[in-house]
């Protein structure tokens, strides 16, 4: 991967994750910092922690390895690395607070200083407003019918829907290079075994599955990632197990086998980082698709239960004041999906593009696309 | 023909699978399928003995592979059974009467996805590198990554006033309308149709589109189409005839989803129109824990992709040796 440019695409991907990472702080009712009675706090940080430390420190760990791959200047990638490591501390060390020798008192707030699941009060309180509530400086993106803030709503929605979409890719990823592997390697029996049980799976609609296994089980996010999960690793273990198969007879595959490898030092050191080409882009495809599945399962009312934003149950939510004539709510969710889906799309796309034989042969040439 | 029995013969464990897959899905509850009726919070606690005594009458009492086996064999008859819901139809009533919906809905959209992309994607091959061409290739890229709920929204949004509002936007015939003579009735029907058509459509002309794109801009490029030009054929006879018979292949293997399109019919969108289909009875039937009517409903699904696969296959063999053949 190293030395390929960054497609647009995966820009925009990657914007996506920052900001959901760095939700709980970016919109947030507490202040990021507080300086009250001698002592120095976040109050923001502590919130996160007391809701949902563990996923918050995971999100955490993701940017800081996204900033460490990523960035060339040294100053730069440290000081990303420290703020994030900084934010981590906090959520980890909740009642963490400084004293100082100082009676000043001084807070600041998060830049969108609202909560995605209590009303604004002040705002219900005028007596001029009617809800929903148009956009405003108050509100940039107005408010839902319930005095909700939309745009905090609708950050918190896209952090939920990018951990299960992100979640369940790793594990579609993971089980399905397992399962690949195995094929491969093994043949025969095991072959044949895994490769009717993928094809059993591939008879029961995506979606449909996860509906009917979702409404049996506990309901929640642990439980929506493992099913989306285990549903969509199918087509990874297939085309990991199309290269070995196809990659069996190369020419570095019989120079270590003639060095005395054994059959899984073959798989495990040769084979697998080049069967990893076609499958970069199959799993951002894996991820959009995790994310259209998570949507239409919440906006059916079957994703992870209230108050907990999605993206679905927020157009579900909007499209309930279509009757009335707003389509502000529709609207906003509508388009904020697609630009995620598009993203997730743009950047598999362009992997895709990158490795096929024409590509190859375009960078061979030195052209640049 | 020793590849069919070759390809049936490696389809029957998928198919077995199908089968237990279905079956286990739904004994997966736990404390059995009819927990449910135990929860005092949704205000119908029964006695341990009336569960006991339900248990015995549908037959859950029995060892698991006794129940798999009976199922199976009454459902291989297409007997599934009654439902659970207070009506207690026939579950293979309920799924042929929401099955003339879901059929009557699909069946026009799949007219109208291939009628129409198969062209649009021939066209778009055709002018592969102009501007216009890309403009088309950016709106698919845009219209691949809406989900169908999206696209209906957005749908409702444009049709519910303004200049279009005169469409109507759920069910399937206007309420309360008097008995008219057939062909107003029909075109009424018609009329509730074209939005649900519409969003199916355009939800999933962007993946015919594209794969015929591809398959013809690949064709284009061989030197036999060349000599078709030469020879001095008119350019549509070339694109349409020539270049789309052999780009077709990779669509063929579209073809095998086609079949569970059909019979499944689309949740989305028939939640949307308020349509009573398929997909609309598989998610009442799953709210309301009916079970013989969602394992029905499963098989068929799975069942008909199942086959849809097999056809598929068998298709694109045959066209490969048509080709070989050449």
């Amino acid at each position: 991967m190293s030395g390929r440019r960054w497609s647009r695409g995966a820009w925009a991907a990657r914007l996506l994750v920052w900001v959901a990472a760095l939700t709980p702080w970016l919109c947030s009712e507490q202040p990021l910092l507080e300086l009250a009675d001698g002592r120095l706090s976040s109050p923001a940080s502590r919130a996160v922690a007391e809701t949902d430390g563990a996923s918050a420190l995971v999100w955490l760990a993701l940017v800081a390895a996204d900033a460490l791959l990523a960035l060339r200047a040294r100053v730069l990638r440290r000081a990303v690395v420290v703020a994030l490591a900084l934010l981590a501390g906090l959520v980890l060390f909740e009642r963490a607070s400084l004293p100082l020798p100082t009676a000043a008192r001084f807070a600041l707030a998060a830049p969108i200083a609202h909560s995605p699941d209590r009303a604004d009060w002040e705002l219900l309180s005028r007596p001029e407003t009617a809800l929903p509530a148009g956009p405003s400086a108050r509100h940039w993106l107005g408010t839902d019918s319930a005095g909700r803030d939309l745009l905090a709503r609708l950050l918190h929605a896209l952090r939920a829907s990018l951990e299960i979409g992100l979640a369940a890719a790793a594990i579609a990823l993971l089980v399905g290079l397992a399962v690949g592997l195995a094929c491969g390697t093994l043949r025969g029996a095991v072959d044949f075994v895994l490769m009717r049980v993928i094809e059993t799976l591939l008879c029961f609609p995506y979606l449909f599955l996860v509906l009917v296994v979702f409404t049996f089980l506990p309901r929640g996010r642990g439980t929506l990632i493992g099913l989306l999960g285990l549903v969509g690793w199918t087509a990874i273990a297939r085309l990991v197990r199309g290269e070995f198969l196809r990659l069996a007879d190369a020419e570095f595959v019989l120079a270590a086998r003639a060095l005395g490898a054994t059959r899984w030092q073959v798989a495990w050191r040769h084979l697998l980082p080049n069967a990893l080409t076609p499958v970069w882009p199959a799993t951002t495809f894996a991820v959009a698709g995790a994310l259209l599945a998570e949507f239409s399962l919440s906006w059916l009312g079957c994703g992870v239960p209230e108050p907990a934003a999605s993206l679905g149950a927020l157009l579900a939510d909007g499209q309930r004041q279509l009757a009335r004539g707003e389509i502000w709510l529709t609207l906003v969710p509508s388009v904020a999906m697609v630009a995620i889906v598009l993203a997730f799309h743009a950047w598999g796309e362009r992997l895709r593009e990158s490795t096929t034989p024409e590509a190859a042969a375009r960078a061979a040439r030195g052209e640049l696309r | 023909m020793r590849f069919l029995l070759r390809r049936l013969l490696f389809g029957l464990p998928t198919l077995l699978g199908i089968t237990l897959l279905t079956f286990a899905l739904s004994r997966l509850a736990p404390g059995g399928p009819l927990s449910d009726l135990l929860d005092p919070e949704q205000g119908r606690a029964v006695t341990k003995e009336q569960l006991a005594a339900t248990e015995k009458l549908l037959g859950f009492d029995r060892p698991l592979h006794e129940q798999y086996g009976a199922w199976l064999s009454s459902a291989l008859r297409f007997d599934f059974g009654r439902s659970l819901t207070s009506d207690r139809r026939p579950v293979a009533e309920k799924i042929a009467a929401a099955a003339a919906v879901s059929l009557e809905l699909q069946g026009a959209a799949v007219v109208l996805l291939y009628g129409l992309g198969i062209p649009l994607g021939v066209f778009a091959a055709a002018r592969a590198g102009t501007r216009r061409e890309r403009c088309l290739a950016a709106l698919l890229f845009v219209l691949q990554a809406m989900p169908t709920v999206v696209i209906g929204a957005l749908l409702l949004i444009l049709f519910a006033r303004g200049p279009f509002a005169w469409l109507p936007l759920a069910g399937l015939e206007t309420p309360g309308a008097e008995p008219a003579a057939p062909l107003a009735r029909a075109l009424d029907h018609a009329r509730h149709l074209v939005l649900p058509v519409a969003c199916l459509v355009l939800s999933g002309i962007s993946g015919i589109a594209l794969y015929a794109r591809a398959g013809v801009l690949e064709a284009l490029r061989q030197p036999w189409i060349r000599a078709a030009r030469a020879r001095g054929l008119p350019e549509w006879r070339v694109r349409y005839v020539h270049a789309l018979k052999s780009g077709i292949l990779p669509l063929v293997a579209l073809l095998g989803g086609l079949l569970p399109w059909l019979v499944g019919g689309s949740v989305a969108v028939e939640t949307l129109f308020s349509l009573p289909g398929l997909g609309r009875l598989t998610i009442d039937s799953i709210a309301a824990r009916d079970y013989p009517t969602v394992m029905a409903l499963t098989l068929l699904v799975a069942a008909a992709t199942w086959l849809g696969f097999l056809l598929a296959d068998l298709l694109h063999a045959a066209l490969r040796r048509g080709e070989v053949d050449a």
